[in-house]
Order: C-alpha cells, then structure tokens, then sequence
C-alpha cells in the first residue's frame, strides 16, 4: 500500500468570455441611457453642452464680425513684434538696405526641432497606436466639428444634407447585405437586393444631394456651400471613424506614432501650399483682396522645417545605430541645456557684437578681467584648498572681503569684478570643506565652469541687442512669452531645490534665510516685483536700458517663482521615508551624496505634477510683463492688432486665437508631464 | 561551539558604559560588553527595550551621549571622518529593507561602492552580481525593488551591505517584516555569512536562529544587558527571574 495522497485535478484555467464587439446604440443604452435618471442626466447635459456650442459657434462663425483674416496678416507682430524682417524701411543698416533677422529666429525654430528629433529617437518616444485609438480620435474631431457647425443654423441646405445622409447609409446597408451575402454564398435574395436596389437608390440620393447645394462660390466668408461642405466632412471623419474601431483586431498597437506625426507633419507642408486666403492689397478699410497662400511669407521656411523634421528623424535613427544610446543621451541632455543661452543669442545678437549698438562696451576687457580671475581665482582656491595651508584661508578670504568693500564705491565699468570678487570669495571659504583632497580637480573645474558661465551672461547683459527697433521695445510677441517663460523654468527650478534644500537643512543658518526669502517673496505679489524689476535694477546692476527689461523680468520672476516651486519641493522631500536616509547613511555616504542620490530624486518624482502645474501657470502668467510695457503675446492680440488701421473691431478674434494658442501649449505641457509620470511610475515603485 | 569555527582574539566592538537619552527618557542605562572578531552575538529582549537604540549607537545612526564605543581601533566621536570610516565599515540591515525604491536592484548595490569606495562601476557591478549570485536571486538584478517579494527584498538589502566590504554586519530585527515562508530564506543567508566568518550583531526573535548560530546571547530589558552566555546557557538554565519570563513568553 502506498502512501500517496490523492490530489484533486487542478481545473484547466478558462478565459474570461469575449465581449462581442457593441454597436453605438447599446453602448449609449448602457452608458447614457441605463436608467430613467442617467436618461434625464444625459438629456440635461446634452442641453446644457448644446447651448454652450451653440454660443460659441455662432460668435466663432459669424463670419460678418469675426476677423480671422487680422490674425493671418497679423501674424510676425503676433509672434516677435517688431523684430527686424527685410520689409520693415525704419530698420535699415550703415548703406540703408534694410536689415532681414528673422532667419535668425528660423534657425533657432530648426534647431531646436531637430534637437526635438533626436531626443525622440534616443529616448524612444513614441509608442505605437491601435487602430482603435487613432480611429477613435478621428471619429473625436468628426464628432465635434459636427455638433459645433450643427450649432449654427443648417436650414438652408439640411434637405441636400438629409439626400447625401440617407444616400450614405442605405449605401453602407446595401454593402453589408452584399458582404454577407456573399460569406455564406447562400442568402442570394440579398445579394440581389443590395446590388439591384440599395447601390443605384444610395447613388441616386447622393447625386441629387450634392448637386442640389448652391454653392455659392468659395469664399474667405465662408459661403454656406462651405459650411455645408464642414459638416459634411465632420459626418464623414465621424463615420469612417467609427467603422474602423468596431472589430476586435482594431485593438492591436500596430501603428507607429511617430509615423502618423510625420503623415500629418507632410500633409500640413503640402497643404499650406495650396490653402488660399484673400488678403488685402492696401491697409485700408474696404481694400481690393487678393489671393495669397495661408502661410504667406512663411510657406517655405514651415516646409523646410515640417520636412526637415522629418529626415532628421530619419538621421537621428542612423546614428542611434553607430552611437550607444547612453552617450547620445548625455549629448542631447547637455546641447538641451546649452540650447537656450545659445539661442537666445542667436535671436538677440550679432555675432560681432556689432560695436554700433552696444556703445561703450569693449568685449575684450571683459574677456580679459574673465581669464584673469580664472587663472589667479583657480590658483589661490587651489593652495587654499590644500591639506596644510589651514591658516592661510582666514588671511586670503580677508584680503578679498577688504577688496570687495573697497571696490563697493566704484562706478559701473568695475562692476563685474566687484561681481567676481564675491564668486571668489565664496569659493575660498568653501574650499576646505568641498574642494580637499581628491576632490580638488573636481572643485577647480566647477569653479571654472561657473566663471565661463557668469562671464557669458554678462556679456550677454551687457553687450546690447542688435536687434534695435524705434520704439519701446526690442521684440515681443510670442517670442517674449516663450523666452521669458523658458528664463524663468531654468532659472528657477536650481534655484527652488536650493531653497527647498536650505529650508529642510539641518543648520539653522540656512534654514533660517531660506524661510525668511520664502516668506518673503510670496507675500509680494508677482506684479510688485515686476514692477520692482524695473526700479531697483537699475541701482543694482547699471546695464543698458531695453533688453535688461527683459532680463530683470526673467531675473525677478526666476526669484518669485523659486518661492513656489521650493515649497512644492519641500513637500516631496519631506515625504521621504527616515529609513531611506538612514540606509544611505549606514552605507557610509555623505549628506551630500545621499541628497544627490537618494532624496533629491525620489522628492522629485513624487513633486511632478505640482511642478508641471507650476511651469503651466509660469506660461500664462508671462502676460503679466504687460505692467511694465514690455509686448508679450496676449499684450499684441489685445492691444496692438486691435488699434491697426484695418484691425478696428478684431479685438475679440485675436483674442480667441490667442486663448486657443495659450491652450496647446499648456495642453502639451500637461500630457508630457502624464507621460513622465507614468514612465517614473510615481506612485507604483 | 556548535559552528566549529575559530575565533579571533580581539575585540572588534567595544561598548562601555554607553548611556543614551531621548529628551528625558533614558533609552540606555550604561551598555557594557565587548564584542570579539568572528563572533556572532544575539541581542533579545522585549519590545521597547532599547535593542535597536544600541545597535544604531554602534554605527552612529544614534549618537551615545555617555560611555565609550570603539569601533575596529577607532572611538566614536563627533569627528565626521570617524564616522564615515566606520560606516563604510559597518554594513546594516534594516527591519524595513530600506531600499531605494526609484533605483534597480543592482544600482542599489553598486551606489555606495561606486561613491564612496570610488570603485569603478564595471568592478561594482560584477561583485554586485556575485553577491546577488550569493543570496540566491541575481536573475532579479534589473528589477525594481517594488517588484520583488518581502525575502527577496531582504536579501538585496543584506547584498547591499556585503557590497561595501564590512567586517561587521548589523542586524535589526531583519526577518519581522517577513511573511513567514519567507523567514527561511532569509535566515539561510544569514547563516551562510556566519559560517563565512563575518562578525554579526543580530536583534531577532528567531530562537532557533540563536540557538543554531550564535555565540553569545545578549537578553536585554529597560536599557540594560540583564544577562548574557551561550546559547545553551540561555535556554536550558537562565538565571534571572526577567529572562525567565521573556522566554517563556516567546518560546
Ligand atoms: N527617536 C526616538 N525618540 C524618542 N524615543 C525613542 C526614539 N527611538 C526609540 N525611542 C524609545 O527608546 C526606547 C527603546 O527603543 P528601541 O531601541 O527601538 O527598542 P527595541 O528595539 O528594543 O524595541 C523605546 O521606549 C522607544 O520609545
Ligand atoms: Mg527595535
């Protein structure tokens, strides 16, 4: 007899049913329509979305008082103001020609696109889509544009609308009744009834609709033929939607995202060839038009860069195969970083420095007392920071204190080394702790870098624009908005971890100034400092007068902003379990290393969101530099196109476009940011 | 001796008379015992007792405010250096594992050896491997640490440890954590490193871990060791009416 125990038979594992695929109408009925209070809640709502659309669809499409052709025209002042175009008589140089700089903001715009690509290819952004997704978002802007232009009123046309309706789906009947008629070669009675009668009815109907439409020519007016011609467009996207989502292999990720970005990047390069908008001739009221592609003068700078983006995709995955994917990251991480510092250059300067418009500045000098406090600078850190030399640093640190309070009195020329002075001073009386023993390289060369970095920007500020206009301002524009904003999200977020750091420190000297600049700051409204900008500047730092607007607003906001996001961080670092430092500690690391290593980056990460919603509210508070006459976006739609001779009464048009163009920024940033969140897995790990 | 392996003569840990307060509570009323290389010691007692309160004091994740601790030849002071030396030297393991949860099994091992042994990183990682080879999961290595079982997790944070060379391991209650089929594989681990020769101060309620392993048990209770030997000792002939108690409690 054996002792075996009998086991019982482990079931064989079942699947869960397959959900046959749902028609809208039983999707609706269990989604909308489950009971008589969803069916109530539904209907209100349809009626309450329906009175909203209707509203804004008719002030969108009241083709009599809405303005869209200001914003097309209006489009360079929209998006850099006065920046120096060819066509712009005023701006002109030493032999009168006038000076053309917009390619230097096109240059930009490409390389940052290609820096896009690049970034896409080696961190491997994009996905792949199903089927069902990318068929749901068309039957999404079919959906909409059908129920925005239904929201005006069809009348005109809706017996021609009903024709082509009906032609179509007793077509799509007919096709379905052939289709199974001839999978199981039997039902031949449906064969004949969708070939005999459904086919030429379905045609019938539809050739009567079309042709019963009055046309009505096309028009910038939008002519009812066109309005006709959108619905129609958005019944057919919805519809063609809808049948490829229905089956069950529609569900598969088969299709590559970046290969829809790059369909839709080459049909928007071809289509703005052939767009037309009527354009007037004189910039008076009541001019002739003529006609003139969407994009005007843009049309081949967007192509080159639409289908530039694209081979550079196409580049960047050559080079993904020949350079490891960590090394290109780091390369890309870096060029990022110089990116902005570099372009804004590029926007803002003549390579030359050109001497007439920056009177009184000598680069030279500068370069000069730079290399100087490089070399000397580097040396006494180097011997300060050595092992036996203790005592030396209490001496040298002084010696420099006395040169800094001395120099105080001096004018502007010495600024910069007053400037440097401080820089210096700081890292001696660091040295010792940071910079001893092997870490003394490491120690030089970040003193060396922030010198090449401090020595830049004031070249920068104090070098002048070449891009001098008459007038109040430089530039403005989106071009304004987007530097500002890009200013103020570098320099603010090294500066709030500091503070958020220097605020859960241990050492009270820290912890102390961080809360006092903290509480501070945020008890100052934004626009008091903005203001501030402009008034203490100036004593602060004697630069020339109009790009230090600019600069003192980034510098200003930069500070303002830092407040918040360190509050946000202190959250995220104060989450942190004890035992994380604690187990970084017992491994015998520093405090330094375990907040480099271990706090920083899991505060981080939990902290996304709140930082994303801080970058969202930086961009649309740019437009508060409007206090201070500097020429933002939202300042231009409001106030600039609105008062040109043609442009009376466009004030609520460029100010929907511009709500609109705010929207798919902040809209982007917050779909970056899910997707960060989901790739860090916040909240899982 | 039941492990058969020979001991060294120093004494690697010396504590004495090590007193320690938080605000007005006294958690350590004068710790005095020595700790010889190669040894294995078990420190038991209840809850609140101050057990964990005197091995952090042994890395200096407390700090003592009376008595002296000298760590392999270096005294516990508030001298930074002191400290780092002896932390690289002292691995710990932690009731909570205390990984780094946004950090792969293998960066949480290579992290510290990479920057604070300044090893370079092809190095670090080949003996991370072994070491995840040696507590039985290296095919974990590229996991997070979320993805793996409690055991598993322990084991990581006992690899994390081994990976900075210690020549004392700390333990702190390292399988209460642990659903109890996990307890063995754990407990294996440790076993293993004491048969290897590590010197090991362990806080557990495993008996049979004591019994097996140790040395020296060390029955603590309101801040004081109340009685100290040899496992056999301990559990066939304790003398006080405290550990009598306590063992009869738990066993
Ligand atoms: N950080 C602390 N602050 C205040 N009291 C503490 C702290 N850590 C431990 N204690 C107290 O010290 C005593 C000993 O704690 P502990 O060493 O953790 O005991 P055990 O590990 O033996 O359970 C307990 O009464 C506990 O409440
Ligand atoms: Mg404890």
């Amino acid at each position: 007899m054996t002792d075996r125990i009998e086991l019982p038979e482990v079931p064989e594992l079942e699947y869960a049913p397959e959900k046959p695929p749902q028609g809208p109408v039983v999707w609706m009925q269990e989604n909308l329509f489950s009971s008589r209070a969803s069916t109530l809640l539904t209907l209100v709502g349809l009626f309450i979305a329906y009175v909203f659309v209707k509203g804004a669809a008719g002030f969108l499409f009241d083709w009599a008082a809405r303005r869209w052709d200001m914003v097309t025209l209006n489009m360079r002042l929209l998006m850099a103001q006065a920046y120096p175009a060819g066509d712009n008589l005023q701006i002109t140089d030493a032999m009168g020609e006038p000076i053309d700089q917009f390619h230097r903001i096109w240059i930009s715009l490409g390389i940052v696109v290609a820096l896009a690509m690049f970034s896409f290819v080696f961190w491997r952004v994009g996905s792949r889509l199903s089927r069902r997704n990318l068929a749901r978002v068309v039957m999404g802007i079919g959906g909409f544009i059908l129920f925005t232009f239904l929201g005006v009123p069809i009348i005109d046309y809706a017996l021609p609308f009903l024709f082509i309706i009906g032609g179509l789906a007793v077509l799509y009947i007919g096709f379905n009744a052939i289709r199974e008629a001839l999978g199981t070669s039997r039902l031949l009675g449906d064969l004949a009834l969708g070939i005999l009668i459904n086919l030429p009815i379905g045609i019938a109907l539809l050739v009567l609709g079309v042709t019963s439409v009055d046309f009505g020519g096309w028009d910038w007016q939008f002519s009812l033929g066109v309005h006709f011609w959108t619905i129609l467009a958005g019944a057919v996207l919805a519809g063609v939607g809808w049948l490829l989502q229905r089956d069950e292999a529609s569900k598969e990720e088969t299709i590559p995202l970046m290969g829809v970005l790059g369909v839709v990047a080459a049909a928007v390069a071809g289509l703005i060839w052939v767009i037309q908008v009527p354009v007037p001739e004189e910039l008076v009221v009541g001019a002739d038009k003529t006609w003139e592609p969407v994009a005007s003068s843009t049309t081949l700078p967007w192509t080159i860069i639409l289908l530039g983006a694209i081979v550079v995709y196409f580049i960047a995955l050559g080079v993904r195969r020949v350079v490891p994917e960590k090394t290109g990251r780091r390369v890309l991480a870096g060029l990022w970083l110089a990116s902005f510092p570099f372009l804004s250059m590029v926007v803002l300067r003549d390579p030359g420095f050109g001497e007439q418009f920056a009177p009184g500045f000598d680069l030279t000098q500068y370069i000069l007392i730079a290399v100087g406090f490089l070399v000397v600078g580097g040396a006494i850190i180097a011997v300060v920071a050595h092992e036996n030399i203790g005592e030396w640093l209490a001496a040298i640190a002084g010696v420099i204190g006395v040169a800094i309070i001395y120099t105080w009195g001096f004018t502007s020329a010495l600024f910069f080394i007053r400037f440097l002075l401080v820089l210096l001073l700081i890292f001696v009386l660091g040295a010792k702790t940071f910079g001893s023993g092997p870490a003394r390289n490491r120690y030089l060369i970040v003193w060396g870098a922030t010198m090449v970095i401090l020595t830049y920007f004031f070249i920068i500020a104090k070098g002048g624009t070449t891009v001098q206009v008459p007038g109040a301002s430089p530039f403005g524009g989106f071009l304004l908005t987007l530097i500002v904003f890009l200013g103020v999200t570098l320099l603010s977020f090294p500066l709030g971890v500091i503070l958020a750091l220097g605020r859960t420190s241990t050492m009270p000297i820290f912890r102390l100034m961080s809360v006092a600049y903290i509480e501070v700051v945020r008890a100052v409204p934004l626009i008091t400092w903005l203001i501030m900008s402009i008034i203490f500047l100036p004593f602060a730092l004697p630069l020339d007068a109009e790009l230090d607007r600019i600069l003192g607003v980034i510098l200003f906001y930069s500070g303002f902003s830092a407040a918040y996001l360190a509050e946000n961080v202190r959250g995220g670092l104060q989450a942190i379990r004890a035992g994380q430092k604690e187990a970084s500690k017992a491994l015998g690391m520093t405090t330094v290393q375990t907040m480099i290593f271990i706090t920083l980056p899991q505060a981080l990460r939990t902290v996304i969101p709140a930082l994303v919603g801080g970058a969202i509210a930086t961009f649309k508070d740019t437009s508060l530099v409007t206090i201070i006459s500097l020429f933002d976006f939202l300042h231009i739609s409001r106030f600039v196109i609105p008062n040109s001779t043609l442009g009376r009464a466009s004030v609520r048009t460029t100010l929907v476009f511009a709500a609109a163009f705010y929207w798919i920024f902040t809209f982007a940033m917050s779909r970056a940011s899910l997707r960060l969140e989901k790739k860090l897995g916040v909240g899982e790990r | 001796m039941t492990t058969g392996k020979t001991m060294g003569e120093n004494d690697i840990i010396i504590c004495d008379g090590v007193k320690k307060w938080f605000g007005d509570f006294q958690a350590l009323k004068g710790v005095t015992t020595n700790v010889k290389e190669r040894e294995v010691v078990v420190v038991i007692g209840p809850s609140g007792s101050g057990k964990s309160t005197f091995i952090r004091c042994i890395n200096r994740l407390e700090v003592h405010q009376e008595g002296r601790i000298v760590v392999d030849g270096t005294e516990l002071t508030s001298d930074l250096r002191n400290i780092e030396k002896i932390r690289s030297e002292v691995g710990m393991v932690f009731q909570q594992f205390n990984l780094f949860p946004h950090l792969t099994v293998l960066q949480n091992i290579t992290l510290a050896p990479m920057w604070v042994r300044k090893k370079p990183r092809d190095e670090a990682e080949a003996s991370a491997m072994s070491l995840l080879e040696r507590v039985g999961i290296p095919e974990q290595a590229n996991k997070f640490p979320g993805q793996l079982s409690g055991g598993q997790q322990q084991r990581v944070a006992i690899a994390r440890s081994l990976a900075m060379e210690p020549r004392i391991m700390l333990f702190d209650e390292p399988t209460s954590a642990l659903d109890p089929e996990m307890i063995k594989e754990v407990l294996d681990v440790m076993k293993e490193l004491a048969l290897s020769g590590m010197t090991m101060v362990v806080v557990t309620h495993e008996m049979g871990f004591a019994r097996e392993v140790a040395d020296r048990v060390l029955f603590f209770d309101y801040g004081t060791i109340v009685e100290e030997g040899t496992p056999e000792h301990f559990f066939t002939n304790p003398q006080h009416d405290r550990t009598k108690l306590f063992l009869s409690q738990i066993l």
